[in-house]
This record gives structure tokens, sequence and C-alpha cells, in this order.
């Protein structure tokens, strides 16, 4: 056994450096081409780079230079508006983010390429995977942690510990949960060598599922499965592809025994998904690149019998990572909000309604009513509201599904709420399903509700607070 | 045996099974089932446009579809060769044969001659397969034996054969194009993979290459197939979005008794014999295949994680070849005995007896079974000819796609569940429908659903209903209406007809505004 894991090292060993080299700085500009395309797609279909509507946020956050939202009176979760708001000073928001984008692509790339020895399909499968453009064609806290994790990487592949330590400090000011991982994985892994892997196994696993249970009973009672939760395939916003899953499985399979810390590795990544779904992903997605880049790499430097075969499977690994990358960049793409209908409402509410009014919607509109009609929303969708649904949502639900016109106005009242917003994909799906569902029978029949504006997609309704 | 007689011997078994479905075919102007029809409509469409339906405007009155699209492609092409009657009664038939076709290949391989014989004669009837195999062009009449075709050119495959390899590759593409049941094929060939490390049998390396392609290549073919269904549904999509109400006539609980009685009890106790010896006492790797198919399809039924009636069929085949191997056993070891002379009373007395327990059930299904009646098609016909194109009919789930075929109308549920929200409220509203005394609640989900006439047929078995409670003149009147027992003329033939009525919707809700 031992002498066919050495053969395949010495097979590595062999292959022309030069050749790694070449593939290596070809990952780069794969990655940078992927990019610049996906911004440039994007631009072309919504007319802005703003992706997530989390976003929306972080402009805001910089531009108001609080550290609490005037339009909900909360503290900021976000940080990443530090690296945004002096650029604000001298761009507008589109082209600070851009810039913003394109130099931490190129900080992460750097040092993943001088980190990365012989793995020279990282980069590729980086650049396919939904990872990369949640990560890169999004500005958002985690493309500053990715930047920084690259640094730590490359820090301690040089063994620089003291550097690596004073970057996660850094990590911790953006995610206190990023770098408590980080830190408690680098300190396992110290303290893991000197233990047998089945006792780490025998007590943590037991820990990571009751902690996971409590985390995410309430998501799974709002009818999303875990495996929605996890795999982008299946609809995931933050998950990992099914694609890389398996070849990150058949990844730890290939380096099982040749490297013994990618099964502690692998163990931690599931972990932290179960622990914490959004954060655990995060890492849970580095991992299985690396290891799914192990995986392509036995495939390429493994000897067939059939050549012609081992050729064609490697192409259907990468038109598969490929696949699924481009449904998530479709699906993310489609989901940025700038319907030229609902901007035009959003206008007109900035405009024409009283400035401390509240506008009621379905919840991910709120970034982008707020953003642009500088309004209070109610609810609000975060990265995170996977792991605790906000209980407002459920007061929310249960109105937007309710035909009492009594339930409604309380609620409404409840909540302060003056104006409420309705879309086309409200009425066709996302919400109701029938033109006299819940709100909608409730607004057309009662006479607490007048329509103010309204455009092919979109409908404003007042609430008469006063009746 | 010598050569001649086996094959004249093995062409009068092709020939009964052939003239059996023939019979049952041919003996009825329509299909068994309401999915046929759909089948129909997909090949008129590539005929029309080259492409099969993945917009449906009738479906649903206006839906996307996703599926594999191979087989309409096949009997599209097979229909410009033979002509459409032939294509959609005779090719199914055709078809279904290739599954006893690959029983005797398989079972002579492992076993012998004689043995591939017996077990291909037993195969003509197992239940389920020839029940729900005739009169009905289904993806399932290809699918069965592409599986043990795609099987048998694995189990050929050499280090030395590049050939085996390329049609081992030519027939898997095609199987993917053609099902997603490939995914139990894959399942299988890894469970295979699996019980030789654990017996200790070495894997040859053109197989192993095999299996990492064929995993690698079905999930990336069947991923582009239903990349829609997997972010609408999710991993629920096993299920197919079936209605939970429905959820039991497609994955419904097993047990012994299903199993026996939609198999055969001779397969069956036969087959758990040589699972039993060959995964405890003996070693054959040829058999291995056969044995991990079986094991990953009971374990996929025991799990609902597929259709009864698909992983009954393939159990099906998996059992009648595993009694080739017994067969060849008793045979050797009767030779070996004083009995010997008497070998083919024995064998008469295995015919016999499986003619008992296996011939019995297969007939009384295929008696048993229903088509769509044709006075069902005269009032579709009907329809056709009366109403406006674009009229949308109310119809229940097993009408769905004979309204679209025959009628060419719009219709609000059928067999496709697939990318369908909210299937389970369409499904109640559907009830509601049909059985509401209320006109005011009948009338609003018949506004919702733009709903112009309501076909009261599949309904009265379906509801138990006899007429509209809520049909008054002015709103709701029936505009084709033929007694139980009345002579309806289809076609110049006379047929019975068991009482259908179309109503006419003629008044909408109006919201108030």
């Amino acid at each position: 056994m031992e002498s066919k894991y050495i053969k395949y090292y010495v097979r590595c060993k062999n292959m022309n450096k030069n050749a790694r080299q070449f593939y290596k700085a070809l990952g780069m500009i794969v990655c940078t081409i992927v990019f610049c395309t996906s911004i440039i797609i994007n631009y072309s279909l919504n007319g802005t780079v703003v992706l997530n509507q989390a976003t929306y946020d972080i402009v805001r956050k910089a531009e108001t230079h609080s550290d609490n939202d005037p339009l909900s009176g909360k503290i900021w979760e976000i940080k990443s508006d530090i690296l945004l708001s002096p650029l604000l000073k001298i761009l507008d928001y589109d082209k600070a983010i851009l810039l913003l984008l394109a130099v931490l692509l190129a900080v992460t790339l750097g040092f993943t390429y001088m980190t990365l020895s012989e793995n020279y399909v990282f980069l590729y499968i980086l650049s396919l995977s939904p990872f990369f453009l949640s990560l890169f064609v999004v500005y958002s806290d985690y493309t500053i942690i990715a930047a920084l994790i690259s640094i730590i990487a490359y820090l301690f592949s040089r063994q620089k510990y003291m550097f690596a330590f004073i970057v996660q400090l850094l990590i911790a000011y953006f995610n206190y949960y990023a770098a408590m991982i980080i830190v408690t994985t680098t300190v396992s892994l110290f303290i893991i060598k000197k233990l047998r892997f089945r006792y780490v196994l025998l007590f943590t696993v037991p820990i990571a599922m009751s902690i996971s249970t409590m985390n995410n009973n309430k998501a799974l009672e709002s009818g999303i499965s875990f495996m929605q939760m996890l795999f982008t395939d299946f609809g995931a916003k933050y998950g990992i592809s099914i694609a890389l899953s398996i070849l990150g499985l058949i990844g730890l399979v290939v380096i099982w025994k040749r490297e013994p810390l990618a099964k502690y590795l692998f163990m931690f990544s599931a972990i932290l998904c179960i622990i914490k779904i959004s954060e655990g992903l995060f890492f849970a997605n580095i991992i299985m690149i690396y290891l799914a880049s192990k995986a392509v790499m036995a495939f390429i430097e493994e000897k067939w019998h059939n050549a012609w075969l081992k050729q064609i499977s490697i192409l259907l690994i990468f038109c598969s990572i490929l696949f699924s990358g481009i449904s998530y960049a479709k699906a993310t793409f489609e989901d940025n909000m700038s319907d030229p209908d609902l901007m035009k409402t959003l206008e007109w509410i900035r405009q024409k309604t009283p400035e401390n009014s509240t506008v009621l919607s379905y919840s991910e509109y709120s970034y982008v009513i707020k953003f642009y009609s500088s309004r209070k929303v109610i609810v609000e969708s975060e990265f995170s509201s996977i792991d605790k649904p906000n209980p407002k949502l459920q007061d929310i639900d249960k109105m937007f599904k309710s035909r009492n016109v009594n339930t409604t106005a309380e609620i409404l009242s409840k909540y302060s709420v003056d104006y409420i917003l309705i879309t086309k994909e409200m009425k066709t799906g996302l919400i109701w399903n029938k033109d006299d569902e819940g709100l909608l029978f409730v607004m057309t029949n009662s006479d607490l509700f007048s329509k103010t504006f309204s455009t092919n997609n979109t409908e404003l309704w007042w609430f008469n607070r006063i009746k | 045996m010598r050569k001649s007689t086996e094959y004249v011997i093995f062409g009068l078994i092709l020939l009964l099974s052939i003239s059996l479905r023939y019979y049952y075919s041919y003996s009825q102007n329509t299909f068994q089932t309401d999915e046929s029809y759909s089948v129909l409509r997909q090949v008129e469409n590539i005929k029309n446009t080259g492409i099969p339906l993945y917009y449906d405007p009738l479906s649903y009155s206006g839906r996307e579809s996703v599926f594999n699209p191979g087989y309409y492609y096949v009997m599209y092409a097979l229909s410009v060769v033979f002509g459409e009657k032939i294509t959609f009664k005779f090719i199914p038939i055709l078809f279904a044969t290739l599954g006893v076709l690959a029983v005797y290949i398989i079972s002579k391989k492992l076993a012998n001659a004689p043995a591939a014989i017996v077990s291909s004669l037993i195969s003509i009837f197992i239940p389920i397969y020839t029940v729900k195999t005739t009169n009905t062009i289904l993806p399932y009449t290809l699918v069965v034996p592409l599986f043990f075709l795609c099987l048998h050119l694995f189990s050929n495959v050499t280090e030395e054969s590049k050939e085996g390899v390329i049609t081992y590759i030519i027939a898997l593409t095609f199987f993917s194009v053609v099902s997603s049941y490939v995914f139990i094929f894959i399942l299988a060939l890894l469970l295979y993979a699996l019980l030789l490390k654990i017996e200790e049998i070495p894997l040859n390396k053109a197989k192993k290459e095999l299996i990492i392609f064929s995993l690698i290549f079905t999930l990336w073919v069947q991923f582009l197939f239903y990349k829609k269904a997997l972010l609408v549904h999710g991993p629920k999509i096993i299920w197919q979005n079936i209605p939970i109400e429905f959820i039991v006539n497609y994955f419904t609980n097993i047990n012994i008794l299903i199993i026996i009685y939609y198999v055969g009890i001779i397969p069956f106790f036969y087959a758990l014999y040589i699972i039993y010896k060959y995964t405890f006492k003996a070693k054959d790797e040829g058999l291995y295949l056969y044995i991990s198919l079986t094991t990953v399809i009971t374990l996929l039924l025991i799990f609902r994680l597929v259709r009864l009636q698909i992983g009954l069929m393939i159990l099906g085949f998996c059992f009648v070849i595993f009694y080739s191997l017994h067969f060849k056993q008793l045979m050797s070891y009767i030779d070996k005995t004083r009995f010997s002379k008497y070998k083919p009373l024995v064998v008469i007395f295995i015919i016999l007896m499986f003619l008992f327990t296996s011939i019995g059930p297969t007939v009384a299904s295929l008696n048993k079974r229903q088509s769509v009646p044709e006075s069902s098609i005269a009032a579709l016909n009907w329809i056709s000819q009366n109403t406006d194109n674009n009229s949308i009919i109310l119809g229940t789930i097993n009408e769905g796609n004979v309204i679209t075929y025959i009628a060419k109308r719009k219709n609000i549920i059928d067999t496709n569940f697939l990318l369908i929200r909210d299937i389970n409220e369409r499904v109640n509203d559907i009830e509601t429908m049909y059985t509401s005394p209320s006109l005011v609640k009948a009338l609003e989900l018949l506004s919702y659903y733009n709903i112009d006439y309501i076909l009261l047929d599949d309904a009265r078995t379906t509801f138990s209903v006899e007429s509209l409670r809520y049909a008054s003149p002015d709103c709701i009147v029936p505009v084709y209406d033929t007694k139980p027992n009345d002579k309806v003329t289809e076609n110049n033939t006379l047929t019975e007809n068991h009482g259908i009525k179309v109503y006419k919707v003629l008044c909408k809700v109006q919201k108030y505004e």
C-alpha cells in the first residue's frame, strides 16, 4: 500500500515544474476572466454591479458614517464599509465597489498562487464554483475575509505564525465567529496531531449535532430542508455545489492516507456546517475546493487503461463544475433587484411620501427600499436569517396570508406600516398564487386601503391607520 | 442441447411473448394509460418543430417541463420509418420483448442454454412487467431492457477489448438520454465495486475506469436535464412532486407479499436462495453485478425512493436471472442422482408449477386492466370540434393527457407534476370543483383557473359524483350528455358508454374593486 503512494508522489514530483507554473498562472487568468465576464453580464442585465441586497446596506453605512442604521435604529452588523467609505469620496458607489472587488480578488489570487505549490487545479475549480461568484462578484464582509484567509494560508505555508496570528485578529474585526473558527481549527490541528482520530470524532460529532439541532430547528420548521440550505443546486444561496461535494469526497479518499490532516479538515468543515450553516459553508467551500482539486489532480496524474476515457472524464468533471457555476450565476443575476418598474415605484416613494413613513413589502426588497427610497421597512432578510428566522417574519407572513381585515389592520398598526409595496413576483409565487388570496383580498375589499401608485409590475397601497 | 433446437425454442418463446402482447394490445383501439397520450403529443411536437415540448401550452394551461427526451426521439425516428400505427402499437411490443431477449442472453452467460430457455419463458409472465408494458407506449418498455443491456455490456468489458468499452458507453449514453433511472444502474455499479472489494476479488482496471466514467457522465447529463426541477424541488425531486394524495400509488410501502404477487412466487424464493448462496458461501464476479442491482432496488423500494412499478419490474427480471442459476444447479444435481432418467419429468413439473403460480396472475391482471374508454374519446372529440381552441377543460389527473392530445385543449392538471408549485392545493381545488355543493365556491375556483368546460367522466368514479351539484341553467349548463349504456358512434363503430357529461361555464366571478 505504502509503495503505491510513494509511486504516486514520485509521479507528481516528476511532472514538469514549468508546466505546473504555467497551469497555475493560467488558473489565475481564468479566475480573472470569470470575474470580468460575470461583472459585465450582470451590469448589462441589471445596470448595476450590486448583486447582493446586503451590499446596499454596506453602501448606506459607508455613506452615513454611522454605526446605527438611521432607518431602523439598529446597530449595523456589517464591517466591510471600512474599505468602501474612503473610496466613496472620490468615486460613485458602483465604481468603488468594482474597484474594491478587483483589488481583493487580485490579493486573494496573488497569495493563493504563492501558497499553492504542486496544486495547479485549485484556481480553476475556485473560479468555476458558485462560491467564487458569491465572494468576488458580490461585495461583502466575506470578500475581505477571503482575502485575509489567503494571506494567513500564505504566512502559514512560510511558517510565519506570528504574522498569521495578527491577520487572524483582523478577521475578528469583520466576523467574530469566522475568527473563532480559524483560531480553533489552527489550535485543534496542532493538538489533534497527538490524538487519535476516532476519539476526536467520538466527542465532537455528537456535540456538533446537538448544537445543530438547536440552531437549525427553526429553519427546518419553516420548510427549508437541510439539503436546500447546503447545496446551491437545490436553491441554497451560499451553499456548495453537488458536483463539488462529490469531487471533494473523492478528493478526501484520494488523500486520506497521504495527507492525514485532510481528514481533520474535512471533519471540521462538516461540523462547522452543522453548527452554523452560513459561516460553516464559507469554510466548507474552501476545504471542498481544495479536496476537489486533489481529486482532479489524481484523475489527471493517474494512468488509465483507456487514456481517451480519462480525458472525457476530466472534461466532464470541469463541465459539471462549470454547469453548477453557470446555473448559480444565472439565478443570482436574475435575483438582482433592478426591475425598471420597481425602481420607478421606489423613486415615487422617495419623492411623494413623508420621510418617516414605513413601507412593508417582501423581506428581500427591504434593502432596495431603504437604499432607493430612504424609508423604514419592517423585515429584512439577512445573510444569517436562515439560521435564526426573524420573529417579525412570522407576524408578517400571517398577515400576508390572512383574509381577516381585523388581523391585517392589527398587525399593520402594530408595526406602524404606512405603505405596502406589491410586485408581480409577490403575486405569482413569491407570496401569493391567486389574486384574491390573503392581504390582496383584504386590500381590494376594504376601505382601509387605497392604491396610490401603480405600474405594470408594481402596486403601492396606502394603509389608513387613523381609520 | 443442439444450437438449432435451442434457437428454435427460443424463437418460439419470443413469438409467444409478442403474440400475448399483440393480442391484448390490438384487442383495443385506445391505450391502457392516459400517460401514453403524453408520449404521442411529444412525438407529434418533434414531428412539427424538431424538439419535444419543453414548454407545453396545453398542459396545466401552459407550463415548462423537464424530462429525458431520448425516448421521444426514438419513437419519432421509428414513426418516420415504420409509420405511426406500427410504431405506437407494435414497436412497444418489440421493446418489451427485448426484456425476454436480455434475460436469455444474461442467463445463458451466467448458467447455460437450457436454463436460459426456462428463464426467458418465465420472464414473459412476470406479472407486473407484462401488465404494465402491454398496450402502452411508456418509456418503461424500453428502460427495463436497456437496464439489462447495459449490465450485460458492462460485465463483458475486458482490458483487452476496446470495442466492449465503446459499445457500453454508447448504450449508457442512450440510457442516460432515455431515462433518469440510469441512476439506479450507477448505484448498482458502485455497490458491485464495493462487494468485490469486500470479497477481495480484483476489479479489472477497464471496469473500474468505466464505473468512474459512468458516475461522472450520468450525473452531468441528468443535471443538464433536471437543473430547473432541482432548484424548485430540491432533494424532494426524488418523489417527483407527486401530490400527497397520490404518492401512495407511486411510492408505497413494500412487503414480501407485494413482491410475490407482482414478481411471482417461484422466481422470488429461488432468487433468495441464490442471493444467500453467492453472498455467503460461493463467489461469482459476474453474478455480483445482479446481486448488487437486486440489493439497490430492494433498499430503494424499502425507503420508498423508487417508483414501485419500475422497482418491481427490475426486481422481477433479476429474480428470473437468478432462477436460471438455480435451474442449472438443480439439473446438474439430478444428473448425479438415480433420478437422472426422470429429468424431463422434473422440467415439466417445474414448468407446470410455474404455470400455476405466474401465468394465472399475469393473465388475470391483463384481463382486468382498463384502457381509455372509447366513449371518453368520443366526448373528447366532441370537445375538440365544438369548443374554442383556447378553452380550458377541467378534468381529473387521469384525463389530463387525453384532454391535451385528443381534444387538443388546455387542461389544469395531468400526470407530469414536476415544476408545478402548490400541486397539493391544485389537487384539492379540483376535488372541490367536482364535489362542492356551493356555486359560489366552485365559481371562485373555476374563475381562478379560467375554466370554460367541465368534463365529468373519470370524476364519476374518482370523486363518486353523478353530476355537478352546483349546475344551474344560468351559469353551469350541460352541453354534452350521454346516459349510461347509450351507444356512441365513433368512427363507424358502436361503443359502450358509461355516461359522460360536459358542462359549459357561462359565468365568472367578478371581483369587487
